[in-house]
């Protein structure tokens, strides 16, 4: 693992290489993201086509990881059946080699606008919000909010309460903090990185 | 649990998959995707990317090909193990896909397979494109 996060922050300073690699993670990321929440929902293809109003084989389609023509509409669709919200995201491509090596199943997985321990009335969250989300049995919300952890599309639940602002794109955005151009990307230069916004 | 990636070696011990790289002039942009897809197999396996192989290729049983979707219709061709089925994928051919005819043969990459089976040596440990 530790060779592929070596080549890969050598590989990724290269502007078309790194175009290719990273467009090929986004479509990947998309389609392995909606089969494993739709899993997690225990749904199937086709209760999730008539949810949002297609075919099953539509379903099939967009959870391709070589699809590249969803739309945010159809995206922001299956959001609302999953309970959760949808989240694009620009990102500096020295973050996309953690993102690699962190790719998985429990990575990926969201809980539902009921279950989401970022919305709950509970002391627990309390100590979530403010840090302790290790012990939050959430791996993939923890991901989303660790800083630097993130993906260049997510689709995460955890709206957080000092976040609000009122813009209509959603919250966290605009808490980024400014991202480094293609050559300040520290990520690739071999030395330590982390992305100080909130998530 | 990652997973050991190994590509097939020709005769004089060459690497085939980078062989096949090089004659094809791959661009970089088609070596970023085919190493994403790489990258993907090698930490996840096979069954959490939906379509991330395609396969069993028809009249070939243990030969899967991989789909990239780039400059070129890039479908490089491996199979599962074949020593430790579970654990590790081994990249047998590089093909390229025109009007949807895979070049070369698929029926290749069944062949390197059998080597394979028959002299353990005859594979090295995957390289990036």
């Amino acid at each position: 693992m530790r060779d592929i996060e070596n080549a890969l922050r050598t590989e990724l300073r290269d502007p078309e290489y790194s175009e290719g690699y990273a467009e090929s993670f986004l479509n990947a990321y998309v389609a392995t993201q909606i089969k494993v929440i739709r899993e997690q929902r225990k749904m199937t293809q086709a209760e999730l086509a008539s949810a949002i109003g297609t075919t099953q084989a539509g379903i099939s389609r967009i959870e391709n990881v070589n699809y590249s023509s969803w739309s945010t509409r159809t995206l922001v669709k299956l959001a609302r059946v999953f309970g959760v919200r949808l989240k694009i995201s620009f990102e500096p491509f020295g973050t996309l080699p953690d993102e690699v090596l962190q790719f998985n199943r429990k990575a990926l997985e969201r809980v539902k606008r009921e279950e989401d321990p970022g919305l709950a009335d509970d002391p627990k969250i309390s100590e979530y919000q403010s840090g302790l989300a290790p012990f939050v049995p959430a791996a993939g919300l923890w991901n989303a909010l660790s800083g630097g952890k993130t993906v260049p599309f997510l689709v995460v639940n955890n709206p957080r309460s000092e976040d609000k602002d009122d813009s209509s794109e959603g919250r966290v955005l605009q808490q980024l903090q400014p991202r480094p151009s293609f050559h300040d990307d520290l990520g690739m230069g071999g030395r330590e990185y982390a992305i100080s916004g909130r998530y | 649990m990652p997973f050991e990636l190994y590509d097939f070696a020709d005769n004089k011990g060459r690497n085939v998959m980078t062989l096949w790289a090089k004659e094809e002039a791959l661009s970089k942009r088609d070596r970023g995707q085919l190493n994403q897809k790489m990258d993907m197999l090698q930490i996840n396996g096979m069954t959490l990317h939906p379509h991330l192989l395609a396969g069993p290729i028809n009249k070939q049983k243990h030969i899967y090909k991989l789909v990239i979707h780039g400059d070129r219709m890039l479908r490089p061709m491996l199979c599962r193990g074949p020593f430790r089925m579970d654990a590790e994928f081994t990249l047998l051919l590089g093909a390229i896909e025109i009007n949807f005819k895979l070049n070369p043969d698929p029926s290749a990459a069944t062949t390197h397979r059998e080597i394979l089976l028959g002299n353990r040596e005859r594979r090295i440990t995957h390289e990036r494109y």
